[in-house]
């Protein structure tokens, strides 16, 4: 769960013998499966992920659990050199589509906790329409840049920048209202 | 409020990779005249989200690459690796110099560097240069030298100094006077070096330093966390203790721009 790979994060600042493997085995999916669908090529992405792995060897320290979960500091730290990688390289990243109306809870993952972070960020993308859903999927998964994901609709661009920040917007006020429930739950 | 608005577009184009360079500047000058604002909401709302779309259809790292990031990690933490993070600069003669392994690495760079040219003479790695030595060297291979120009930030008022740094060798170091002394539990220096083929929003973090009480010169080696291709400007922020990911750049001292 997110609280193992929380203190994952804190053995591996402090050097712990036995951490680097097993925060690799923890989070290389998701640097992988991130640079993968952002990178031109296998050979980007490979790269890219050494590099976000740096990042993570350094940064790993400051990790603020009241502020991110685990696996989203991780996925932060991706996207940032990902983000720098692609403005760099400008190179248009390769499509893996995700399908619609997947059911996380019957896809057959081996991680529990994959499957609860996988439902939470359907279900907060499941509130949203479904351009905006549509658009954010484009723009965090595949890292297609508004322009690229107003050629893939057949939409405006300016229709794509405001979906987008109207999403992500809402996203992060759902995730709040999440928070609130959970902070009160706690509380009572 | 018409800034808040603002802000929020900007955070959420920056969070989705589609912040032009001028909007850049926007967002800095705004985030700076709003102190309150935490300006990592959108970029941490889309790591999470990000984060779990991936955990929808995960791709396995391959077992190839999970060795090669295995052995990466566990050459990161070796124990001489935790000196040359934040180089420890102790008073001793003048100029100061720091010795750690990374002076080693930093002289097998340098080394590997001149035996480009046949005509340089090659550093003898049976007697390791210090770090003084190590920018001897670069100067002499002609590596960039550019003189720091300290700004109004109070700890910077009369330093001065120069960095010279070799984007071949990938290795550099900076000289530095005059420069307030730290508390290393209350701040501590961190260089950045932008590069001219990365986005000017994440520079590539150079390392953590302290600078110790007393007049001189202090010298220290630059270890840059990626590779830079074209370093194009230098800046040493002040920051927590073991520095930031990503800089506020509420306290720049000091700036040394290439020409």
């Amino acid at each position: 769960m997110d609280t193992e790979a929380a203190e994952l994060l804190a053995r591996v600042a402090d050097g712990e013998p036995g951490a680097v493997q097993a925060c690799v085995d923890t989070f290389g999916a998701i640097v992988w499966s991130l640079a993968l669908r952002s990178s031109g090529t296998r050979e980007d992405a490979e790269d890219a992920t050494q590099e976000i792995f740096t990042d993570l060897w350094r940064s790993a320290g400051r990790f603020n659990r009241s502020l991110s979960t685990a696996h989203g500091f991780v996925a932060m730290i991706a996207r940032r050199r990902l983000i720098d990688r692609r403005r760099k390289q400008d190179r248009r990243p390769v499509l893996v589509t995700i399908p619609e109306g997947l059911d996380p809870s019957h896809d057959g993952h081996e991680h529990i906790d994959q499957r609860i972070r996988a439902r939470e960020a359907l279900r907060l993308l499941d509130e949203l329409k479904p351009q905006q859903k549509r658009m954010l999927e484009l723009s965090l998964v595949h890292g297609m840049s508004h322009s690229e994901i107003a050629g893939e609709m057949a939409i405006p661009l300016g229709t794509v920048k405001t979906g987008i920040r109207r999403g992500l917007a809402s996203a992060r006020a759902l995730a709040a209202q999440d928070d609130t429930r959970r902070d009160g739950v706690q509380d009572a | 409020m018409r800034d808040m608005k603002r802000i929020e577009e900007l955070l959420t184009d920056r969070a989705t990779g589609d912040l032009s360079s001028a909007d850049e500047a926007e967002l800095h000058e705004l985030v700076r005249a709003n102190p309150e604002l935490n300006s990592d909401v959108y970029d941490r709302v889309a790591a999470e989200l990000a984060a779990g779309l991936v955990a929808v259809s995960p791709d396995p790292l391959p077992k190839a690459l999970a060795d090669r990031l295995v052995k990466d990690g566990e050459a990161f933490f070796a124990p001489d690796r935790s000196v040359t993070q934040a180089p420890d600069i102790s008073p001793g003669r003048a100029p100061w110099v720091t010795w750690s392994g990374w002076v080693v690495a930093a002289a097998a760079a340098v080394a590997w560097f001149l035996a480009l040219d046949s005509r340089a003479p090659v550093v003898e790695p049976a007697a390791p240069p210090t770090v003084a030595d190590v920018r001897s060297g670069l100067i002499d291979q002609a590596a960039t030298l550019l003189d720091w120009t300290a700004t109004e930030d109070p700890a910077a008022m009369s330093a001065t100094g120069d960095v010279v740094w070799s984007d071949a060798a990938q290795a550099g170091v900076m000289r530095i006077a005059g420069l307030e002394a730290n508390d290393p539990t209350v701040t501590q220096y961190q260089l950045w070096v932008f590069d001219e083929e990365r986005d000017e929003r994440f520079p590539v973090d150079g390392g953590v330093f302290d600078i110790p009480a007393g007049p001189g010169e202090v010298l220290v080696p630059i270890q840059v966390a990626v590779p830079v291709t074209k370093a194009t400007l230098f800046a040493i922020t002040v920051e927590k203790p073991g520095g930031v990911v990503v800089s506020d750049r509420e306290r720049i001292v000091l700036v040394a721009q290439a020409t």
